[in-house]
Formats: structure tokens, C-alpha cells, sequence
């Protein structure tokens, strides 16, 4: 494994190398797109430069992003991207930075990849985010005018996430609408999102100059493609029916399905189940904590965390039904046979005392 | 010409009745459950399903329904191709119960299919199924309506034509009046040829559900046997009503009905052979006393069919007004046990699914588009001339 | 006058037993039913059920095509032109209440192929434990019941392909299709106001018309238990597996053969397909063919029903001249004889008609 820091920035080729094959086998993509990549990255004339926008948040997703070791944040930061601007992790502060900002963008324009991290604030003019006097509106009009391609990297920038829950005070929303049109832009919710996602969107990127396969919501497919419920490690409970009924009880020990505590995982499309965080260790279902549904606009902050999600598209319960069936379609009730019988026997019963009033004595046509 | 009687009067009286409002109300129950069902989807209110997708409004209100309208057919065929004129002062009520129940077996149609709307197709030749027993059926029935509504004419144009106010339309309906009785005998082939084919084609439709009948019914024979049973039941029709009508409406007793009644043993009889013929052909006499309630219901057909043919031939009882209504109501019985046993008794498919019961729904509706004939029958007969003209011994009067 | 009577009287006879009697020469001929050919060209499935692992994974595959995700696959696989067209509220599909999102049940719970699923697997667990899936979806049979009494033509065999289809523009929902099935596969939408029958089409609606690789069910297979392609091609690839496995399949019996006149859906199994759901009393031949001949013989060139019509006719016009009296008086109508009974002294009205009656009576008695 390879062990790096922000204070180690002196990489090996060899250990480059490792590491993005570790990331292509975690992202289930050809190991040719290692070797590629390799190339593509040790031309330092191909590092793509990136700017990186903070808004409305909480540098959750940056931290995310500083957490990865595969490639650790020195290699991404040195050796894969040409990173301008970054307000956490840049030396430059105050007007300098703004100045660094402004150069970059005249220098790489319209090639430069820009991510967006946090909500942008709409109401009263955006005064209630703002950067070196200018609102976050207009910072992103202007810096996304001459991008290549945009990242929206979090639940915030996505679908305006914690900032614009409840009554939404700043009229937060997400990034992809207010984009000027035609820029082609990426989105990468969660909250924060998996790093590697980021990761492999700028593999891809530097790889392919494409962004990769993308659903309806612009999520990339290898990594939003499935629900996490799909392999989910307690889906084996959620078919047979074990279900936590609540925090601590037997079935929450036994790490039952939490569906029942208000588990978003049958909604929520991402490969948590499948990559987890923290180096593949942890994730928060495996530690007894329902899913939130981070990657889903309609779920995190808009419905309540501990009520049931509401399965759109069930799957099969894995009972198998049985080829000889019985008890098929309605049952006739009792009050049923009632009323046919009463409606039948007041017909007999009111032929049979006619019949009894009639004559039997023969009579004749023609008499 | 003095004192001659006209064949048909009209019966005096309030229209508005106990027995109509009490008719009018069971039917707007049923029109009420109908919209529901046209709102929801039949599945709210009816007890089908997959595996017995046909319920009462086909095996009932259809098979059953088409049946007992078979008056106006049987009487027809008697008096204008047998050359039996003296029972032609009962034609008109035949034919009116033909009329009603034909309407009411189309409207249980209309309420039974899902997608009534396209039944535009019948008529699209390149979406006729030529193939298809019901096809034929369908269209067979929606003639047999109109030809039985143009049977009828006549009788409304008798009454239209008396209408003082307005001269045109009187002499409209004078002149009508005459065309159609100029027609009457292509009228009276086609409403003979087309119950004689779907009435036929009402069992030629459960040939093709193959194992999934019973094999105490399941048979080539089946075709056959419905359209004798159209006869059994048309004979039974024409004596109920007439009975029944004398009764309700304290008239005199229609003597022409012993005449009816003599045709009883030829029905029932034939009817019993041809069904002794297809259970042999079917090889279902193992079946006869091992089928448990269906046994029963067999065997109840056999003897509801053989005993008014018994006590026709063989007994004076055959002669007397309780023995007539004794066997046309055998008669009823057990043509509906037949038709009701082809369509829903002896239908099983042995594949875990429920059996057929109807619902509360199905019931109301059911029963209240049967006595759309009843209601139908009391209100016409109060505004046109179709009831006959009888003196007090019960025959036709006579100059 | 009384010969010709009774000569009508015969032909009379003769015209009403007509159709009977060409009835009953219909049952002969309904033996030598002559059987249909395949199209050589037909495509089909086949299933081996000692393949199967029961993952449902074509159920759900099927699920998601033909049933969530309809609307979008048809648009897919129509021009573009006609897209347009496809807002119509028959082909959207709609869950009924009972069977919509329950927190109690998250899960779907199938017992059979119903309006959702068009295929389905069960499963039959034999004295030994050993467990054997089948795979239930419409079978394409050669002569189809379904195609032989759908009055509207809404249910069509294809004649090259041989796939079944259903076109709910046409249906008018008599359901006599689910009525004929042996199979007991056309599925109707009993909860919906506009319903339609349901149906495997081998996803020729939703994934392509001709050139498709797969159904939406081969293609998710992991175990290649149902494959696709040409009936014979599948035919011959069952009689492979039999020859090269003696004592594996039961009764060495590739069902479908004959089955029901044939199917285009073939199948193997180790146990005897009664207990897959098949019912055995399922014959060598379609109960179309049974029908339809009687229904031809009945009806051939319309000769019995043409021939009785001109008969009833030409007797109805002669008995008819015989009796001819003009009937319309163009008076006003009398009131009609009321016995006198009890019941009858009831109302006023009545006793008024009484005494009407009464005078008419000594009217008549003149």
C-alpha cells in the first residue's frame, strides 16, 4: 500500500503506477485505463488544470477528498491536476488568491476543469455568500463562463443540500441551474460524496476528454448506476424479512436490515455498498446507522431521516412461489351466498305458492 | 264491420305502479354500481378473476338472458312456417320479451367488456376473427336487437297512427305500418336464422376453453344442445308470461297456451337424447355419480327436462294450469342449470384458483338487468297495443 | 289444402333441424384436424429447468422492461415520428392500490404471472428436497386459442416470427382470451378503468421488432437456463442435451413438441411437468383447431344459414299470402275483456272497466 501525505510530495513512477491500478480495480474500469492514465499523467504538460469553488458548506467533501490515500491528496494534487485554485488547501490568502484565481483563468481558458463544492444562496441578491466582495452568483457565472467542464461535487452543489433544507432561508439551490448553457457538467452527490468517485470522474476526464456515461440527474453511471440496496451487505435480512425494529434491539444487534429505522438504501442510487469509505473498511449501514440517502436531492434534508423510504421500485421478495398453486383471485363470502340464495329462493318460493293456488283440473284448448 | 275485434288492446292502467317503482329502484342501484365500476374498474365490484374471468353478466344475463327471450322465436317459427295462425294474437308479447331480453343481454355486454368503445372493430373487416364464436355472436346479437325492435314497429305504429294531434306523424306511421307488413316475412327469416345461429355459437364458444370445462359438458355437442335448449326455454317463456301476465293482471286464462304446452315433451325429449348422445361421445358417464355437486347438478337437469315431459304425456296433470306452470318452470330450471353449467358450474381450472361466487355487485346488477324485462313489459304494454284480445273463456275474441 | 299444409309443415322441419344436423357432421370432421406447419423462421424460448438457480433475475429484468419502464422502451423502439403518439393512458403503466408501496411489505410479492409480471419462476420441491423451477410465460403456441377466438383480431400471431402479440387499440376486453388459454397466461387489469390484457410478447413491443438479440429475460439469464433464438435451432440444441445425458430429463420430453399443437416456447425438465404447473389434461393438439372446424363446418361458404333464411323465407311469404288480412283499423282500441273476480271490484278503476266491459260483452254477444 502506499502510504503518502501532503508533507511526502516526492512520488515514484512505480508507485504512481500502483496506485492507479488500485483505483481502476476499485472502479471497476480496464486495467489498460491504468497504464493510460500513467501516461497521460506523467506528461506534465497534460495536467489538467483545475479550479476548485467553495460556496455555501462545510469542506466536508474536500476533507473526503483529503482523506484518500489511492492516489493520496500530494499525488493528486501534484502529479494528476494542475490545481490553481483551491481555497482550503492553496498558500496564497486575500486578494492574492484572487489574483491567482484570474490568471489561471485567462491562462487555461476554456480548458480548465471546474469543481464546485457548496450551495449558492439566490435570495436578497446572494448576500449571504461571498468572496472577496463579489456573491457566489456571480463568482460562478464568471469562472464557469470559461470552463471546460464542471464538477458539482456534493449533495450542496448538486441539489442545494443542508443549506437548503426547511425553509431554506438563503434560497440556496444546487449549481447545475444556474450553468450558462452548453458547458458540459458533471454531478457527483453525496455528503460527502465517495473521493474515489471524484477521483475516477478525473481519471476519466484526463483519459477520454469525455465525461464518463451519466443517468437522467448527470450522476456518472459506474458509480450512480445501481441502488445501494442492490449490494447492500444486509440485503439477505431485507429478503427474508429480519428487520431492526429499533436502535438497540435484538435485530439491531444481530445487524438485521435497518429498512424499518428508516434505511434510504432502496432509494438511494451509489456504490457505498460496494466501495465503502475509509479505504474500503467502513461505511455507515455496515456500522449500524440506516442509510441517509446523501445522493439523492429528494431525500437528504427533505424527508425525515428515520421514516421508511418510500420504494419506488421494489424488488422481489426471494420466496420463490410454488408451481402448484391454490387460493388464487377473491373468495366468495358467506353475506355472498346469502343474498344469491335469498334472490333464488324467493323465486321458488313464490312459483311454488302460485303453483299451489292454480287449478290441476284438466282443461282443453279448443273447449 | 261491425263487430269485429281488434287482435291486440292495449291494457288500461297507471304505469306507475308498486312493482315499477319497485323495479326502478333496484335498477337504479344498479345503474349506480355501474358508474362505480366504469369509474373504478370492474375489480372493485365483481368476484372475477383471472382463472374464471367470466362471471354472472355473461353466463346469466347473456346465455341465460338470450334464452329466455327466445319467445318471440319459438313463436314465430310456429306461426309463420308452421302455418299456426290461431296462436298469432300472441306474437306481439313474445316478441316484446324477445326485444328486452336481447337489450338487456347487450347492456350486461356493454357492462361486462372492459373496452366497450372499441367494439367499433366488429364491423372493421380487417379485424373480423372469423374464427371466433363470439364474433359471430356479437354481431348476431346486435341484428337480432334491431330485428326484433322492427318486429315490434308494427304494434307502436298501431298507437302512433291514432294520435289526432299530429296528422303527419300519423300518416307516417300508417304508411310505415304497411311497409313493414308487406316485409314482414323477410323480417320474420332473418329473426329466425339469426337465433338459430348464435344461439348455437353461445356453446360453440366454450368448445374452445378445451380441458378447462368440465367433461360432463364438454362436448361437440354442445352447440346442439343450447340451441334446443333455446327452444325448451322459448316454450317455457311464452307460457310463463302469458301465465303470469293473466294472473297479475286479472285477465282471463289464455287457453292457446295447452297448445304451447304440447310442444313440451318434443323439446325436452330431444333435448334429452342429444344430451344422453354427447356425454357418450365425451365418454363422460364415469363422470355422472364420482363429480360430487357438479354429479348433482346433472342429474338435476336430466329430471327437470324429463319430468315435464312425463307429465305432459302421461298424466291428466298436463292438462290443468298448475301442471303447465309446473313444467315450464321444470323447463326454466333446468335450461338455466345447463346453460349456467357450460358457462359457470361445470367451468374449473384446477390451477389454485378460487372458485367463482358472484359478488353483492355482481348480484344486484345481475338480478336488476333482469327485470329490465319485467320493467320494460309492464310500461309497454300500457302504452301499445300487444297484449291479446281474449273473451272470457280465454280465447282469442271472435266476431 | 291440407297436403300443402303438411308439406310446410316438412319443409318447415327440415329448415329449423338444419343447423343442428350440419352440427353434428362437424364432430367427424373435428378429428382429422389437419395440423399447422411452423414457420420455419419462428423464434421462441427455451428453458431448462434443471438449469435454473431461482434468482428471478428475468422476472425483474421483464418487470423493469415491460412493465416500470414501458412507456421509455416503446418510445425507444418506435420512429420518432410516432412517438408523439405515445401518450396514451393505456400504455403507462399503473400498480393497484393493493399491490402500490407498503412500508409493512417492502418487498413485491408474486404468486403467479400476473398484470405486472409477464413471466414468472415457481418452484416445485420434490419428496426428495431437490428443488426444480419452472419458468411460466406465454408459451407462442403454434395455434394459438388466445388469436383463434379474439373476436377483434386484437391478439395476433405473427405469420413469420410466430410471436403472439396484443394490440389493446383493438381489445374490447371480453376476456375470451383468458377464457381459452390452457396455460392460463393472458392476464387482465381488473383494477383499472381502462384495462387491458397483459401478456408476454417476447418484448417485440419494448426491445424491437425484428432484429432483437434476446428478450429481456435470455439476456439477464446467468445460468443460460432460457435461451433465445429459432425454434428449430432451440429444438435441435433440447434433443442435443437429451442425447447427451440419458436418464437426465424426464421421459426424455422436450415439452412444447406437441404440446397444445406445438409451442414455440420448448422446455426440459428432471420431473414430469405436471408438478411445474403444467396441467396434464393439456392435449396433443389446440382446442382451436376443435372449434374452429366445427365453427367452419357449421358455416361453410355461410351455406346453412344462407340455405335456411331463403327457406324460412320462401315459407313465411306463402303461409304469410295464405293468411293475409289487413289488421290495421285505424281506430280507436277497445278496452279488453276483465273476468269478474273479486279482485277486480277492488278500485274504482277496475269497476268502471267492469262496466265497460259488460257492455262490450253484450256487444259482442250480438
Amino acid at each position: 500500500m502506499v502510504e503518502r501525505s501532503l508533507l511526502t510530495p516526492n512520488l515514484s513512477r512505480r508507485d504512481f503506477v500502483k496506485a492507479l491500478g488500485t483505483i481502476t480495480t476499485a472502479l471497476g474500469l480496464p486495467m489498460t485505463f491504468a497504464t493510460d492514465a500513467a501516461e497521460a499523467a506523467s506528461n506534465v504538460d497534460n495536467r489538467p488544470p483545475v479550479i476548485w469553488l467553495h460556496f455555501q458548506e462545510c469542506t466536508g467533501c474536500t476533507e473526503a477528498v483529503l482523506k484518500a490515500t489511492h492516489p493520496s491528496p500530494a499525488e493528486l494534487i501534484l502529479e494528476l491536476v494542475n490545481l490553481c485554485y483551491q481555497e482550503s488547501l492553496m498558500a496564497d490568502f486575500g486578494h492574492g488568491a484572487e489574483l491567482l484565481l484570474e490568471a489561471a483563468m485567462k491562462k487555461y481558458a476554456g480548458k480548465y476543469i471546474l469543481i464546485i463544492e457548496g450551495s449558492i444562496p439566490l435570495k436578497d441578491n446572494g448576500v449571504y455568500c461571498k468572496i472577496g466582495g463579489k456573491t457566489a452568483i456571480d463568482i460562478l457565472k464568471h469562472v464557469s463562463a470559461s470552463a471546460a467542464a464542471v464538477i458539482n461535487l456534493g449533495i450542496c452543489a448538486t441539489d442545494g443540500g443542508i443549506a437548503s433544507a426547511g425553509s431554506n432561508p438563503t434560497g440556496a439551490v444546487g449549481a447545475p441551474s444556474l450553468l450558462p448553457e452548453g458547458i458540459p457538467y458533471i454531478s457527483l452527490p453525496g455528503c460527502p460524496p465517495n473521493p474515489y468517485n471524484l477521483l475516477g470522474v478525473i481519471m476519466y476526464l484526463l483519459n477520454f476528454n469525455k465525461l464518463p456515461e451519466m443517468d437522467s440527474k448527470k450522476r456518472p453511471l459506474f458509480a450512480y448506476g445501481t441502488l445501494i440496496h442492490e449490494y447492500c451487505e444486509r440485503r439477505a435480512h431485507f429478503d427474508a424479512g429480519r428487520f431492526a425494529q429499533e436502535f438497540g434491539d435484538e435485530g439491531h444487534k444481530n445487524g438485521f436490515c435497518l429498512y424499518k429505522l428508516g434505511c434510504k438504501g432502496p432509494v438511494s442510487h451509489a456504490n457505498c455498498s460496494a466501495i465503502k469509505f475509509n479505504e474500503g473498511i467502513v461505511w455507515p449501514i455496515g456500522n449500524g446507522n440506516p442509510c441517509i440517502g446523501c445522493t439523492e436531492g429528494d431525500v437528504l434534508f427533505k424527508q425525515s431521516l428515520f421514516a421508511p423510504a418510500m420504494v419506488y421500485q421494489p424488488r422481489l421478495n426471494s420466496n420463490v412461489p410454488p408451481a402448484q398453486q391454490e387460493g388464487l383471485g377473491d373468495r366468495a363470502t358467506a353475506s355472498q351466498g346469502v343474498l344469491v340464495g335469498a334472490i333464488i329462493g324467493a323465486a321458488v318460493g313464490a312459483g311454488a305458492v302460485y303453483a299451489s293456488k292454480l287449478s290441476k283440473e284438466p282443461e282443453d284448448e279448443n273447449k | 264491420m261491425a263487430g269485429h275485434h281488434h287482435e291486440y288492446v292495449i291494457r288500461r292502467g297507471n304505469i306507475f305502479t308498486p312493482t315499477f317503482y319497485v323495479t326502478t329502484a333496484l335498477i337504479i342501484l344498479a345503474v349506480i354500481i355501474v358508474l362505480y365500476r366504469y369509474w373504478m374498474g370492474m375489480g372493485y365490484i365483481t368476484n372475477m378473476s383471472d382463472g374464471y374471468p367470466w362471471g354472472t353478466w355473461k353466463s346469466v344475463n347473456v346465455s341465460i338472458g338470450a334464452a329466455f327471450a327466445c319467445g318471440g322465436y319459438v313463436l314465430a317459427i310456429l306461426v309463420y312456417i308452421f302455418n299456426k295462425y290461431k296462436y298469432h294474437h300472441m306474437v306481439r308479447s313474445g316478441v316484446l320479451v324477445s326485444m328486452f331480453g336481447y337489450s338487456l343481454a347487450g347492456l350486461a355486454v356493454l357492462i361486462d367488456v372492459g373496452r366497450p368503445w372499441n367494439a367499433i372493430y366488429f364491423f372493421v373487416p380487417s379485424n373480423m376473427q372469423l374464427n371466433s364464436a363470439l364474433f359471430e355472436v356479437a354481431l348476431c346479437v346486435m341484428a337480432y336487437t334491431g330485428v326484433t325492435i322492427l318486429e315490434f314497429l308494427p304494434a307502436v305504429f298501431e298507437r302512433t297512427s291514432l294520435i289526432e294531434k299530429y296528422p303527419r306523424f300519423s300518416a307516417f306511421s300508417k304508411k310505415w305500418y304497411h311497409v313493414i307488413e308487406k316485409i314482414t316475412f323477410l323480417i320474420i327469416a332473418i329473426g329466425i336464422t339469426l337465433p338459430s345461429m348464435h344461439q348455437s355459437s353461445l356453446g360453440t364458444m366454450l368448445i374452445a376453453t378445451g380441458h378447462k370445462l368440465h367433461p360432463l359438458w364438454q362436448s361437440n355437442f354442445i352447440p346442439l344442445l343450447f340451441l334446443i335448449t333455446a327452444f325448451v326455454m322459448g316454450i317455457a317463456s311464452i307460457i310463463l308470461v302469458s301465465m303470469l301476465t293473466s294472473k297479475l293482471l286479472h285477465r282471463p286464462f289464455e287457453k292457446s297456451i295447452y297448445g304451447i304446452a304440447k310442444l313440451i315433451p318434443y323439446a325436452t325429449i330431444a333435448w334429452i337424447v342429444v344430451r344422453i348422445i354427447s356425454l357418450t361421445t365425451a365418454g363422460a358417464w364415469g363422470y355422472l355419480f364420482t363429480s360430487g355437486i357438479l354429479s348433482f347438478f346433472v342429474i338435476l337437469e336430466f329430471l327437470t327436462m324429463g319430468i315435464p315431459a312425463y307429465i305432459v304425456l302421461r298424466t291428466k296433470l298436463g292438462r290443468s294450469k298448475r301442471g303447465v306452470f309446473i313444467c315450464s318452470s321444470l323447463m326454466v330450471v333446468g335450461v338455466c342449470l345447463y346453460r349456467l353449467g357450460v358457462y359457470l358450474l361445470g367451468f374449473n381450472v384446477e390451477a389454485g384458483w378460487n372458485s367463482y361466487f358472484p359478488s353483492f355487485g355482481e348480484t344486484i346488477t345481475t338480478t336488476a338487468l333482469l327485470l329490465v324485462i319485467l320493467w320494460g313489459y309492464i310500461i309497454l304494454i300500457k302504452l301499445v297495443p300487444v297484449l291479446p284480445n281474449l273473451d272470457a273463456k280465454g280465447d282469442p275474441r271472435k266476431d | 289444402m291440407k297436403t300443402s299444409r303438411r308439406e310446410f309443415i316438412k319443409v318447415g322441419t327440415a329448415a329449423v333441424l338444419g343447423a343442428g344436423a350440419v352440427t353434428t357432421v362437424g364432430v367427424k370432421d373435428a378429428e382429422a384436424a389437419a395440423k399447422r406447419e411452423f414457420s420455419p423462421e419462428a423464434v421462441g424460448m427455451f428453458y431448462d429447468s434443471t438449469k435454473c438457480i431461482g434468482c428471478q433475475a428475468c422476472v425483474i429484468s421483464c418487470y423493469e422492461i415491460n412493465f416500470v419502464n414501458r412507456q421509455s422502451y416503446i418510445n425507444n423502439v418506435l420512429a420518432p415520428e410516432d412517438q408523439n403518439f405515445i401518450v396514451r393512458e393505456d400504455l403507462i403503466p399503473k400498480l393497484a392500490p393493493e399491490d402500490q408501496f407498503n412500508p409493512d411489505r417492502p418487498w413485491l410479492n408474486v404468486e403467479t404471472n400476473d398484470y405486472r409480471f409477464r413471466n414468472i419462476i415457481q418452484k416445485y420441491v420434490d419428496p426428495e428436497d431437490n428443488v426444480h423451477f419452472i419458468k411460466h410465460q406465454c408459451m407462442h403456441c403454434n395455434h394459438p386459442e388466445c388469436v383463434s377466438v379474439c373476436p377483434v383480431t386484437a391478439l395476433t400471431k405473427d405469420p413469420v416470427d410466430g410471436v403472439v402479440e396484443y394490440n389493446a387499440s383493438y381489445c374490447i376486453g371480453c376476456r375470451y382470451c383468458q377464457l381459452a388459454c390452457p396455460f392460463l397466461i393472458p392476464k387482465y387489469e381488473w383494477k383499472r378503468a381502462v384495462p387491458k390484457i397483459v401478456k408476454c410478447d417476447m418484448c417485440k413491443s419494448t426491445l424491437g421488432a425484428n432484429d432483437i438479440a434476446g428478450t429481456g429475460c435470455t439476456n439477464v439469464c446467468p445460468t443460460g437456463a432460457v435461451i433465445y433464438g429459432k425454434r428449430t435451432d432451440l429444438m435441435k440444441d433440447a434433443k442435443n442435451r437429451i442425447a447427451n445425458n440419458p436418464g437426465k430429463y424426464f421421459a426424455d420430453k422436450v415439452y412444447g413438441e406437441y404440446d397444445n399443437g406445438g409451442t414455440d416456447v420448448i422446455y426440459l425438465s428432471a420431473v414430469d411437468f405436471k408438478y411445474l404447473g403444467f396441467d396434464e389434461r393439456i392435449q396433443d393438439f389446440s382446442y382451436a383447431e376443435v372449434s374452429e372446424n366445427l365453427h367452419h363446418t357449421i358455416y361453410t361458404l355461410g351455406l346453412a344459414p344462407i340455405g335456411l333464411f331463403l327457406t324460412l323465407a320462401v315459407a313465411g311469404y306463402i303461409n304469410g299470402k295464405r293468411n293475409a288480412h289487413d289488421t290495421f283499423e285505424g281506430v280507436e282500441f277497445e278496452d279488453e275483456y276483465v273476468p269478474d273476480t273479486k279482485t277486480a271490484t277492488k278500485s274504482k278503476e277496475v269497476k268502471n272497466k267492469e262496466v265497460k266491459a259488460k257492455a262490450e260483452k253484450d256487444k259482442g254477444g250480438e
